[in-house]
């Protein structure tokens, strides 16, 4: 009996330990962007059957911005995540997602005009993105990851985001 | 033990109550028990599916805050948990076991955290545990706990209703079920009460009225039935009973009455007579017998037959019983034998009054097949318990005093005395020793000689018996005689007698002279032997003895009793040549009339009259008459005890020509008598002088 109630112990102390080991590790932003990039697709409805893929492209110039190892051949409701590099804006319209970096507000202009009404789940890092037309805008406030959701833009996509998702959003517009 | 006991003690109507209260608790026990056991599991299986479903959308709404691990997000999911009251708290942890966000009840006090644990799941403490899953993987994990208290309360309200209900119910069928019982009980104690009247007052014409179908009206029916049953029998038994009862009377009567009187027999009289004893015994009084036999009854049955005999017997019942008080009781112990027990009034007075009273009433003569008939009767009495203790010596008393009675000549009636069982005793004794005497030798024939008072020569003998007893030594014939009469040993007594004295007569005449005359008596009973006639005839001629030297000497008293056939036996022994005289001549009763009636040929003169002559007138005027009237009728008269000379003389003087008595000689045995007859000078020819010196 007390043998037992010893290994209990220790095992508590050592599934404790690693537990708090693992939450004090800071994770990178750029495997968290990642992380986010997957949960956004995570809470989105396309409205064409994509079928066993969602593809996931990258304009390449913005390749390091975030940690696609992580996410890449990721299953999200059965369909497999996948990270293709583009390199116009415009060959995006065969994607389900685009992720843009920080750009410059004409550059963003551009982008939202050219897939204006395609299904494409536009994302970016770019101040005031969501502002000018793209869906969602990933931003740091107080060193914490957060998002903005232009559902206008989404509508217009016919694209649905799940309401879960836009409660956690810090401005809708 | 003691329960039980108290339990069969108890009515029915208090058991059937108490089954129902038990059986109702029970049933109320078991319902309540699984209700609440049903409700227990009903209610929590409720907030479990209320959990599950809060789970739920729980799960579905938090996804995306874990997801995008939004703590605050998620952390404002969950407090929508505060409209289910049940749930205290809930927590989502992250896949690794960290911890992600919690929801609180509001009204929980204690804010210190701790988390929460499956194990402490306890019984008012429900924790559920759901995975959490997005994208098919699990990403975390909700605990919920629910405080049961809640349960417990609305539990608690369910049981307090459930009891009342249940209370209502038992109220409602105690009040219910003792109506019901009185259905059940009432016919219960009818049937109690009935058979309680039966065992009392054994009354089987009561019926029970219970007639209900069920077990009771069955048990009812069955009662009843049997009842019918027993008065059937009960009929059965009374009727056969009375059969018995007649036939036992009828039984009885036979047993115990006389059916020629109608009076009680022998055999009630004993029985009555032992319970009267007992009575008498107990009550310390006296108790009087009276023995009743009739005189000379024999003769009417003899001579008018049976048929006669009865009708006389009935009559003197009947004259007997007028002679009683009520309470005393006669039955028919015998032949002519009747006796009377007195209970009341029993002392000597009354029963010499009631003695004389019969006497008188049986004096008048019967009128008995239109014959008139007389009947006198010897009566004994005696008295329990002066004179007899026992009922045995009560009635040999009576029986001593009714025979001393008889003995005093009968009709009339004597009081026992302590004397007369002497008598009976030595009477019955010489009875016996009487019957052996004969064979033993013990009798003899003494011989006493009559004389011609002339000439003083003997003329014959009288022949007389003596019985020399072994014991009692000489014993007088006046005493043994009668004896031998009633007994009716007198036959062959007297047949011997008169063989032997006619042989001696003969042998005398072959020695002394042919002209010796032998007188022999002959008694009453002798007389009535029908063979008499013969045997005398037969005497003679086996011993050669001529008959006109026999003389058969009769009493006077003989002669009465007897009737026409006497007359004829005495002719023909007459006729035969054989001379018949009276004896005791004056004595008897005497009634002249048979003088001329029976062939006579001598008179004795009694030596009571003889003895006092010549002092004595009247009996020289007695012997004068006889001696006058044996000389008119012609016939031979002969004095009896002469003992003096003057005697002697007067009979020579007065015509009496034969004479006997101690003056003569004394009554000799054979030996004695041949040595006397031949010291005398022939013919036998008497010197006084010289014969007294010789006695």
């Amino acid at each position: 009996m007390m043998l037992r109630h010893f290994i209990k112990l220790l095992l508590s102390l050592l599934l404790f330990g690693v537990a708090t080991t693992v939450h004090a590790e800071a994770v990178p932003e750029t495997e968290m962007r990642a992380a986010y990039l997957y949960n956004f697709a995570l809470f989105t409805d396309w409205p064409n059957p994509t079928g066993d893929t969602i593809r996931l492209c990258i304009l390449k110039a913005d390749q390091t911005d975030f940690a696609t190892e992580k996410i890449e051949n990721k299953l999200i409701n059965g369909k497999l995540l996948t990270i293709t590099t583009i390199s116009s804006s415009n060959a995006a319209k065969g994607c389900q997602m685009l992720y843009i970096s920080s750009y410059q507000s004409s550059s963003v202009r551009k982008i939202v005009a050219e897939l204006e009404d395609t299904p494409v789940l536009t994302v970016t890092d770019t101040e005031n993105g969501a502002a000018q037309g793209m869906m969602i805008e990933m931003l740091l406030d107080n060193n914490r990851l957060g998002f903005k959701v232009n559902n206008k833009a989404v509508r217009r996509a016919n694209l649905t985001l799940s309401a879960k998702l836009l409660r956690l959003a810090k401005t809708i517009y | 033990m003691s329960f039980i006991n108290l339990w069969k003690n108890t009515s029915i109507k208090i058991k059937l109550m108490a089954i129902y209260f038990i059986v109702n608790i029970a049933a109320m026990a078991i319902v309540f028990s699984i209700l609440i056991g049903y409700e227990y599991y009903s209610f929590r299986n409720t907030l479990i599916e209320d959990l599950n479903v809060q789970a739920k959308i729980i799960e579905n709404n938090v996804s995306a805050a874990l997801a995008f691990k939004d703590k605050k997000n998620a952390e404002e999911i969950l407090s929508a948990l505060r409209f289910s009251p049940a749930i205290q708290r809930a927590e989502i942890r992250l896949s690794d076991g960290s911890h992600f966000a919690e929801y609180r009840k509001p009204s929980l006090t204690s804010k210190a955290h701790s988390d929460i644990n499956l194990a402490q799941s306890n019984w008012y403490r429900l924790i559920m545990s759901y995975d959490l899953q997005l994208n098919r993987q699990v990403v975390g994990k909700l605990m919920i706990e629910a405080g049961l208290q809640g349960m417990y309360l609305s539990l608690f309200i369910f049981s307090l209703i459930t009891m009342l209900a249940g209370s209502l119910a038992l109220a409602g069928a105690f009040i219910l079920s003792k109506r019901l019982n009185l259905t059940i009980s009432e016919p219960l104690l009818a049937l109690t009460k009935l058979i309680n009247q039966l065992t009392l007052e054994e009354d089987f014409t009561v019926r029970s009225k219970v007639t209900s179908k069920d077990e009771i009206g069955l048990l009812s029916n069955g009662l009843n039935n049997m009842l019918d049953h027993i008065e059937k029998r009960d009929a059965e038994l009374e009727s056969e009973l009375a059969q018995r009862t007649l036939a036992e009377n009828n039984l009885h009567q036979l047993a115990h009455y006389d059916n020629v009187t109608g009076l009680p027999n022998r055999h009630f009289f004993n029985n009555y007579l032992e319970d009267a004893i007992n009575q008498a015994r107990n009550a310390n009084s006296p108790l009087g017998v009276i023995f009743i036999d009739l005189d000379n009854f024999k003769i009417v049955n003899d001579t008018l037959g049976h048929q006669a005999g009865d009708s006389l017997l009935k009559d003197v019942a009947h004259r007997i019983q007028e002679a009683l008080n009520e309470t005393d009781i006669v039955c028919r112990i015998g032949g002519d034998e009747f006796a009377i027990i007195m209970k009341d009034d029993a002392e000597p007075g009354q029963a010499e009054f009631i003695a004389k009273k019969i006497i008188g009433l049986l004096h008048t003569a019967f009128n008995v097949h239109n014959n008139n008939i007389y009947v006198g009767a010897s009566i004994g009495i005696s008295f329990f318990p002066s004179q007899a203790a026992e009922m045995s010596s009560l009635l040999s008393n009576a029986d001593a005093a009714m025979y001393h009675a008889k003995s005093l000549g009968k009709n009339n009636f004597q009081h026992y005395h302590a004397d007369m069982e002497g008598r009976i005793r030595r009477r019955l004794h010489m009875e016996n020793s009487l019957r052996r005497a004969i064979d033993a030798d013990e009798l003899e024939i003494y011989y006493q000689p009559q004389v011609d008072v002339y000439t003083m020569q003997i003329t014959g003998f009288e022949a007389l018996l003596r019985w020399n007893h072994p014991k009692m030594g000489m014993i007088s014939p006046a005493e043994f005689i009668p004896l031998a009469e009633e007994s009716g040993l007198i036959l062959p007594i007297g047949d011997w007698v008169m063989v032997t004295a006619c042989y001696q007569a003969k042998v005398w005449q072959k020695t002394f002279g042919e002209h010796l005359r032998m007188a022999v008596n002959f008694s009453a009973r002798q007389l009535k032997d029908d063979a008499m006639v013969e045997k005398v005839l037969h005497a003679l001629l086996i011993t050669e003895m001529p008959a006109h030297t026999l003389d058969l000497e009769l009493t006077e008293s003989s002669l009465m009793d007897n009737t026409a056939t006497s007359v004829g036996k005495m002719k023909e022994l007459r006729n035969a040549g054989i001379n018949i005289s009276i004896d005791d001549f004056g004595t008897g009763f005497s009634s002249l009339s048979y003088l001329k009636r029976f062939p006579l040929s001598a008179l004795k003169i009694d030596r009571s009259f003889i003895s006092d002559i010549p002092e004595d007138l009247d009996d020289i005027a007695i012997t004068n008459a006889i001696i006058a009237l044996a000389n008119t009728l012609k016939i031979d008269v002969i004095a009896e005890g002469v003992e003096s000379m003057e005697q002697l003389e007067y009979l020579r003087e007065n015509n009496c020509a034969n004479a006997q008595g101690f003056l003569f000689s004394k009554p000799l045995s054979v030996g004695n008598m041949e040595l006397f007859l031949r010291s005398l000078k022939q013919p036998l020819q008497l010197d006084l002088k010289a014969e007294k010196i010789q006695n």
